[in-house]
This record gives structure tokens, C-alpha cells and sequence, in this order.
């Protein structure tokens, strides 16, 4: 299910999009040569305790609990400061829910489906749970988030994830049961939001939860998981320290989240060794740094992101033709965009809605890329009656010119280089596509009112198969006015579902009904580049992010940075060892 | 003096009040809300539609207008609706992080500024004057943000990576392990931080006011009056300094009242670039995010400024010269 936009814009991205070439100008890096004692290397892969991990971030937080939070820093916060009933995790293109047997974040280890058609579940919590402030973490926890959620007056984000939740009830400080409207394949996946602490915001108003004063204190908000925040300078940097209430001591002593908004900064920051991780990292960097920076290493927050054009069908538009967005596509060298402006291998030629990723529903022989074959494209235009009669090189049909505005956003360099490859391409088969960048609010508002002719955008996508938020045709974000009946008919159908196993060949069909549509001239997928420095080891980056495994992370005593942070970070395991 | 100052601080009030006034309307203008960031597929309508109104955003914006003017009056700018933390918690940080900045620029600006303008209307047409005038121009002309990643590129990067003594950190305002160390190192880590912004903001202007300086002493040294002081035996050092440069000051102090709000506003690029949390990035963001309420306090503060840096180079032109002082 989709719930994100290719991001907001930013006048860094812009100055990094002129700048960032320069940074690999800039010589070598030092170190990385040189051939290290075996006992050294040996040393160097135990994990050990102590150091200071710092990373980069674009924006500082702004409410890091699981009920109201929205932005990204936000979430990788929550995903480190607190636990859920089960750890949903990632495994070989499917979601696996993980226990406390399995998982130190999550709080039950049980869970069974309850009720006679199996529209229920409980959980049974792992006994001994406490909250950082000592409290213990009790059913009466997660009843009160999944009503705070769910209740209108909080306007929480995740309030449509328990759109089939009925209620929450406690059986004793340890079970909590789930009962749904109807058994859906969702449930699960419903159950595994994090859970808030019931005792610190129960008083709180809930329409006033997202202002909390605790939010301006954040050293004395109460967590569940590895780490909670020390300290915080706003703007400036958030400092984690270990939970000493979380059932598995994190390794590293702290990890200080640095907020740097400019790009070729914080490259800058990770290659002098100043910064050991950086997310975000431009596609067409990565080459480059490799090079300039052999110490480095790369990961993917997978392919959850799919980049589009998407066309205005609106009466008396060229786009209401299915024949003539078919043909705009095939016209496009999306493999060539790709291999031109350095996106592999961190974009696939995308076919459809639903990336590689996803196991079940990714379908690849019933939904392959159009090809790309300008000819067909001219001949499916001839069909359709767009002809250049004038021959001045635009196409036209009853008097009316193939010349549409296709928008963006500004702030996005790779949009800006990718339509202008699509202006040449498109006009070698007499389409004339103008194209505007608008600032964010602006676009975001012609996107929800459907102001456009056509525009170049993206999705993230949710790990639910639920496609219904971008194709059904009540659906608010069906930009594309998409309304084919049997398209609609099996979404309907696959949500009617009560297992995966029985929706998900009725997603598959639904897909290839939309593909077959061409709505979107989907054009690739692509990950979130995650660089880390020598220092940093344990750091699992996964779909779901970069922080899922904080208090696995650690930093070889040998490589930690000289000064008094590391002093400081170190004093305390001399004196566990001594003990 | 007192009376000018109070009647001057008086008239400032309706001007304030109607920028502000201007303010409130044309960012409510604007396409889009706070409500904006939480727009997505996942996020049905009815969501954003409460979030509206626990923002109070549902409201006629007249209401919006005077319930945010009598906030104000009281002293009170409300919550930011990007941060959400109250704004009189937020901007004693910000304007204390872009002052440590400013101020230093202001002196790199003023100090290298003027010696370098004093040292070139002194030896006129001297190939010091030329080279200083090409240094000047070269240094006027650059882009701020275009300089301040050079910087970076050169004194933290490259530094770092060939080993050199003089190595500057590329962003924040002080090390991780900050509150770690002596007072001492505190300091020294301050200095170092500062170092790169503070040339990047200061060094384009201080090549402006190089070139005002300048111009301005050159005027001053071909008068009569310092002929007659020359001619009385006083040194060089006393002509150029006591004489010539009280005289040549006074286009200067103008620049300075002009300087301080654009040092404040202007700042955005430099604090975005080396990770400052200053001014600049915070009405950046307000207004990125329509932060109403973040805009109107930020706005109030640049207004004010404004107001301010006028008021003081008017009673700094009475300071150096005597007979505006009489009238």
C-alpha cells in the first residue's frame, strides 16, 4: 500500500545537485591500505562493547511516538525506541512476524487466532517487561494505543492501518486478544505497530497528544526498546543512550544522530570519518565513492519506491486513449535512463505496481516492461489519429497538437535529469512535452486536485498488497481517474479475502488488468542508498530501514575516534572488565 | 537622545504590526497547509481533515488572524506546527545559534573589510592596491554557498584526508563528545566550528565593505583638512587613523545597520550547508512546511531587526560625528 512521495523539496538538493561532482574531485581517501596482523583482523570482527556511532540525518525529530509519528527521522526513532507486540521483518520477499523467542523488540511470544471463524488474535506477553522508567509494560499498554490510534480525535497517520480492527481487549496484565470486523489477511500485520506507554500520555488529551511537552523534554520520554534519547540539541543533534531496561544491553554506548540538511555535507562528513552512516546517498555518487573512498561500503532499503508518469485521462485529453499512453511509454529508453544517469544497480526497469521485492505478487511473465520501440509508438499513434500533418515535428489530431506540461517537483535533480530525456524521446515521436518544476506544496496540491496534464512523481509503497488507496476509483490518490470495472472488481475481491494465499492471485490479476491500462508509464524502481564507514559493523539495512538492529551495532576498540568522547565511552568497559 | 529613541521605538509598532498583518495573509495564500506532510495514500481525508481542526486550521481565517494578533500582544507566538514545541522555547535557540554566527561575521566583515579598504586608499594604484582590489572582487563576487563548499571541500575534506595541521569540522556547532571535555577544549571546539561559517557568511562582505572603505577614505584623505594635519608634523599613523578614518566612517556604519538584519535572513545557505541551527534555517523550514505560526514569530524577528539595525546606525552617526549629534 502506498504512503509516500518522492520527498519534500530542499535548496541543498539543489546546490548538492551542482556541487556534489566536486567532492569526488577531491582526491583519495587516506587509509584502507596496508596489510593488518591476523590477530588484529580477528579483533576486528568480534563484536565488542563501548564506542560512539554517528550518523546523519536530513531533518531533526519532531514527535517520535508510535501514535502520531509521520516523518522519517520520526520513524527510525520509534523503530529504535520502542517495541511492539511482534517484529514484522523481511525474509526472501515476504513479511515474517517475529516473537520474543525470535526478537528482543518484540513483547509477546505467543500469538494464536482466537474466535470461531478465526477473526481474533491474542497475544501472550513475555512476563518481566519494563519501561525505561521502571513501570512495567502491561496489556492495558497496547489496549490504550490501538484505542488512541483508532480513535478520530487523535488524527493519528495509522488510524486507516485498523480500518478492519474492532477492539482491543485485555484478558489479564499479559493477554491481550484483537478482534476484527472479519479475518483478513492483514491482521498481523495490524497487530505489529509499536506500542506507547500508557501511563506517561494517558492523561494527555488525546487531539493534544502530537504536543505533548514531553516532546520538548525528549531525554525524559519513557521507550521500550535499545536505546532512549540522552540528550538533544535541536537542529543540531540527538543523542541516544542504552535502555537499561531492554532485555539485550546495546553494544555501543551511544549513538549521536547528527542533522546535516545538505547533501554533499554530509559526504563530506562520512568520508573524513566524522560520520559512520549516511542515508540518501545519490545513485550516481555511489560509483564514484567507490572509487574515492574504497573504506566505505553501500546498502539498499530495498526497492519499496517506484518512480511514474503519470497521465490525466480528463475528457477531451490525448491521455484518455489508453492507445496514446501506451505509445508514450514505449517511446521511452528507460534502460538506457537508467545506465545514462548512473542509477544502477540501485533502480530496476519497473513494470507494474508491485516491486521485485514483494514474492507473491510480483509477477514478471505477466507483466513485463513495455518495450522500447519508438516505431510502435509511431504506429500506435497513426492508429489512434495523431498525425503530423504540418510537419512541423508535433503530431496533431482534429486541430489539437500532442503538447502537454508534464510537473514536477523542485528540489529533485534525478526528475529534472529524467524529463529531459523523456523531451527528446517523446518528440522524436512527434509528442511536444513542456515541462515546470513547482514547489512543493504546489505540486503536491495540483497532484491531489488532479491539475495536471501529465506528471513525473513517485511512490513509496507499504508492505501491504492492498493497492485499493491508488487504483480504486473513490480513492482520493487514484490521481489517474482509474476505473476499469474489472480491475476494481478484483481489488474488491482480493479484499473480501480471508488469507494471502486466497487474495493474492486476485491482486496478481488485478495488477496486470491496471498494467494493461498503462495509466502510469511506470519507469523503474528504485532503493534508498545507505553509506557506512570502517568503523560501524552490525548494521543490518533491510526494507524496513537502517536502524532495525541498533543494539546489534559496534565498533571495533581499535577504530574507535580519538578525543574525549571515545574516553568517556570507554572508561566505564575498563571498569566492567576490571570488576 | 532618550526622546528621539522612545518616538523612534514608537513609530516602529504600527509598522510592525502591519508587515506582520501583510505576512499572515499571503502565507495563508500560499498553496498548501501544515497538514501537507502527513498527505499521503495511507492517510484517509477524514485524518488530515481533524488534524485541520486540532490545528485550528478550520476556522475563518479572520478568527485564525485575531486569535493569533491577541497571542501575540500577550507574548505568546504558539506552537509551531513543524516542530511542534512552543515557538518561545524555539527561537531564543535559534537566535542564539545565528548570533554566535553573526557576530563573529560581523567582525571578520568589518575588521578585514576596513583594514584591507584603509590599506588601499592609502597606497592608491599601488600594485597592493591592485592585487587587494582583484582579492576583494574575486571574494565579492562568489556565491556564499558556492564558497562555503569549497570550504568544506578544501578544509575539512581535503584536510582530513592529506593530513594537514589546520583541519575545520564540515557542520554543527560543536563535536559529539562535546560535553565531554574541559572548559578549555569547549572553547577551542566552539572556535574550530566556527571557523568555516563564519568565513564563508563574512568573507563575500567583507569584501563589499573593503570596497566602501575605500571609496570613503579616499574621499576624506584628498581634503583639506588632512593636508593641514600632515602639514602640522603628525604622523602618518595619526592622520590615517584619528583624522582621515573617524571621517570615513560614517557610509560605513550605515553598511553596518544594513548588514545585521541581511546577516540574520541571509544566513540560510550557510546554515543549511554547515548544519547550523540558526535563523536562516528555521524560516526556511516554517515556510517550506507552512509553519503559520513559526512564519508570523520568524517574520516578527527580522521586522524587528530590521528596525533595530536603522535605529542604531542612526545612533551610531551621532557617536562619530558631532554635528549630527547637535541637530
Amino acid at each position: 500500500m502506498p504512503n509516500a512521495r518522492g520527498g519534500p523539496p530542499s535548496a541543498a538538493r539543489v546546490l548538492s545537485a551542482l556541487i556534489i561532482p566536486l567532492l569526488a574531485a577531491c582526491g583519495g581517501d587516506r587509509g584502507g591500505g596496508g596489510e593488518e596482523r591476523p590477530e588484529k583482523a580477528a579483533a576486528e570482527e568480534t563484536p565488542q562493547r563501548g564506542g560512539t556511532a554517528v550518523t546523519a540525518e536530513l531533518t531533526d525529530m519532531v514527535h517520535p511516538l508510535p501514535i502520531v509519528y509521520q516523518s522519517e527521522m520520526d520513524s527510525d526513532l520509534v523503530d529504535v525506541m520502542y517495541m511492539g507486540l511482534i517484529r514484522p521483518v523481511w525474509r526472501e520477499g515476504r513479511l515474517v512476524y517475529l516473537t520474543s523467542n525470535d526478537s528482543p523488540m518484540a513483547l509477546a511470544w505467543h500469538w494464536e487466532y482466537a474466535g470461531a471463524d478465526s477473526s481474533a488474535l491474542r497475544f501472550r506477553m513475555k512476563s518481566g517487561l519494563r519501561w525505561s522508567d521502571g513501570r512495567p509494560i502491561t496489556a492495558q499498554d497496547v489496549a490504550w494505543t490501538y484505542r488512541a490510534i483508532k480513535d478520530p480525535r487523535t488524527a493519528s497517520p495509522r488510524a486507516q492501518d485498523l480500518a478492519q480492527l474492532d477492539s482491543v481487549v485485555t484478558e489479564n496484565d499479559s493477554v491481550v486478544v484483537f478482534h476484527f470486523r472479519r479475518r483478513n489477511p492483514e491482521m498481523l500485520f495490524t497487530t505489529s505497530i509499536a506500542i506507547a506507554p500508557r501511563h506517561v500520555y494517558e492523561g494527555t488529551p488525546l487531539e493534544r497528544l502530537g504536543t505533548h511537552p514531553g516532546f520538548s523534554r525528549p531525554d525524559s520520554l519513557v521507550v521500550s526498546g535499545p536505546f532512549r534519547i540522552g540528550s538533544r540539541r535541536p537542529g543540531e543533534q540527538i543523542t541516544l543512550v542504552p535502555n537499561a531496561a531492554f532485555s539485550v544491553p546495546p553494544l555501543l554506548d551511544r549513538i549521536v544522530i547528527r542533522i546535516i540538511p545538505e547533501p554533499t555535507t554530509r559526504l563530506a562528513e562520512l568520508r573524513t570519518g566524522n560520520v559512520d552512516m549516511v542515508k540518501a546517498i545519490g545513485f550516481d555518487q555511489v560509483a564514484d565513492l567507490r572509487q574515492r573512498a574504497p573504506n566505505l561500503r553501500f546498502a539498499s532499503i530495498e526497492k519499496r519506491y517506484w518512480e511514474y508518469v503519470a497521465y490525466n485521462p480528463r475528457p477531451g485529453s490525448a491521455f484518455a486513449d489508453p492507445r496514446v499512453r501506451r505509445a508514450l511509454g514505449q517511446a521511452l529508453d528507460v534502460e538506457g535512463m537508467i545506465k545514462g544517469l548512473h542509477m544502477e544497480p540501485f533502480t530496476t526497469r519497473a513494470a507494474g505496481p508491485y516491486a521485485p521485492i514483494f514474492r507473491d505478487l510480483y509477477d514478471p511473465a505477466r507483466m513485463r516492461p513495455l518495450p522500447h520501440d519508438p516505431e510502435g509508438a509511431r504506429r500506435m499513434l497513426e492508429a489512434a489519429g495523431w498525425r503530423d500533418a504540418d510537419g512541423d515535428g508535433v503530431r496533431e489530431k482534429d486541430g489539437k497538437p500532442l503538447r502537454f506540461t508534464l510537473v514536477t517537483n523542485t528540489g529533485n535533480q534525478r526528475r529534472a535529469d529524467v524529463a529531459q530525456v523523456m523531451q527528446q524521446q517523446w518528440k522524436a515521436v512527434g509528442a511536444d512535452m513542456r515541462f515546470q518544476q513547482l514547489e512543493f506544496n504546489t505540486f503536491q496540491q495540483r497532484q491531489a486536485t488532479r491539475d495536471f496534464e501529465a506528471l513525473l512523481g513517485s511512490w513509496g509503497v507499504n508492505l501491504s498488497p492492498d493497492i485499493t488507496p491508488l487504483f480504486a476509483p473513490e480513492a482520493p490518490f487514484n490521481i489517474i481517474s482509474f476505473t476499469d470495472s474489472a480491475a476494481v472488481r478484483l481489488m474488491r475481491e482480493a479484499k473480501e479475502e480471508e488469507t494471502a494465499e486466497a487474495a493474492n492471485p486476485l491482486w496478481r490479476a488485478a495488477a496486470e488488468r491496471i498494467v494493461r491500462e498503462q495509466p502510469y508509464t511506470w519507469l523503474y524502481y528504485y532503493d534508498i542508498v545507505v553509506g557506512l564507514g570502517e568503523r560501524l559493523r552490525g548494521v543490518r539495512v533491510d526494507t524496513f530501514g537502517a536502524y532495525q538492529n541498533s543494539w546489534e551495532w559496534w565498533i571495533p576498540a581499535s577504530r574507535r575516534r580519538e578525543g574525549a568522547a571515545e574516553v568517556a565511552d570507554t572508561a566505564p568497559d575498563t571498569a566492567k572488565e576490571e570488576g | 537622545m532618550i526622546g528621539y529613541l522612545a518616538k523612534r521605538i514608537l513609530g516602529a509598532i504600527p509598522l510592525l504590526l502591519g508587515i506582520l498583518t501583510i505576512i499572515f495573509f499571503i502565507i495563508h495564500l500560499a498553496p498548501g497547509d501544515p497538514t501537507a506532510r502527513f498527505v499521503s495514500p495511507n492517510v484517509s481525508p477524514q485524518v488530515i481533515e481533524q488534524m485541520r481542526r486540532n490545528l485550528g486550521l478550520d476556522q475563518p481565517l479572520h478568527i485564525q488572524y485575531v486569535k493569533w494578533l491577541w497571542s501575540f500582544i500577550r507574548g505568546d507566538f504558539g506552537y509551531s506546527f513543524g516542530q511542534m514545541r512552543p515557538i518561545n522555547e524555539i527561537l531564543p535557540e535559534v537566535l542564539w545559534n545565528t548570533v554566535q554566527l553573526t557576530f563573529v561575521s560581523l567582525v571578520v566583515i568589518f575588521a578585514v573589510g576596513m583594514l584591507i579598504g584603509i590599506v588601499q586608499a592609502v597606497r592608491q594604484y599601488s600594485i597592493a592596491d591592485n592585487v587587494l582590489t582583484f582579492v576583494a572582487l574575486f571574494f565579492y563576487s562568489m556565491p556564499s554557498f558556492w564558497f562555503a563548499l569549497m570550504l568544506i571541500l578544501i578544509f575539512s575534506l581535503k584536510a582530513n584526508q592529506s593530513g594537514w595541521f589546520f583541519q575545520f569540522p564540515a557542520s554543527g556547532m560543536t563535536d559529539v563528545g562535546y560535553e565531554f571535555m574541559g572548559t578549555g577544549e569547549k572553547i577551542m571546539d566552539r572556535i574550530r566550528h566556527l571557523v568555516l561559517p563564519a568565513t564563508a557568511l563574512g568573507i563575500g562582505s567583507a569584501a563589499g565593505v573593503a570596497r566602501y572603505m575605500r571609496g570613503s577614505m579616499l574621499e576624506v584623505i584628498h581634503q583639506d583638512f588632512i593636508r593641514t594635519a600632515r602639514a602640522k608634523g603628525l604622523s602618518e599613523r595619526t592622520v590615517v587613523f584619528k583624522h582621515a578614518l573617524r571621517n570615513a566612517l560614517i557610509p560605513i556604519i550605515t553598511l553596518l545597520g544594513l548588514y545585521l538584519p541581511f546577516l540574520l535572513s541571509g544566513a540560510v545557505l550557510v546554515e543549511t550547508i554547515f548544519g547550523w541551527p540558526g535563523m536562516g534555517r528555521a524560516i526556511v523550514d516554517a515556510i517550506l512546511q507552512r509553519d503559520y505560526p513559526m512564519v508570523m514569530a520568524t517574520s516578527f524577528v527580522i521586522a524587528a531587526i530590521v528596525v533595530m539595525g536603522n535605529l542604531l546606525s542612526d545612533v551610531l552617526y551621532a557617536v562619530v560625528d558631532p554635528r549630527i549629534r547637535t541637530e
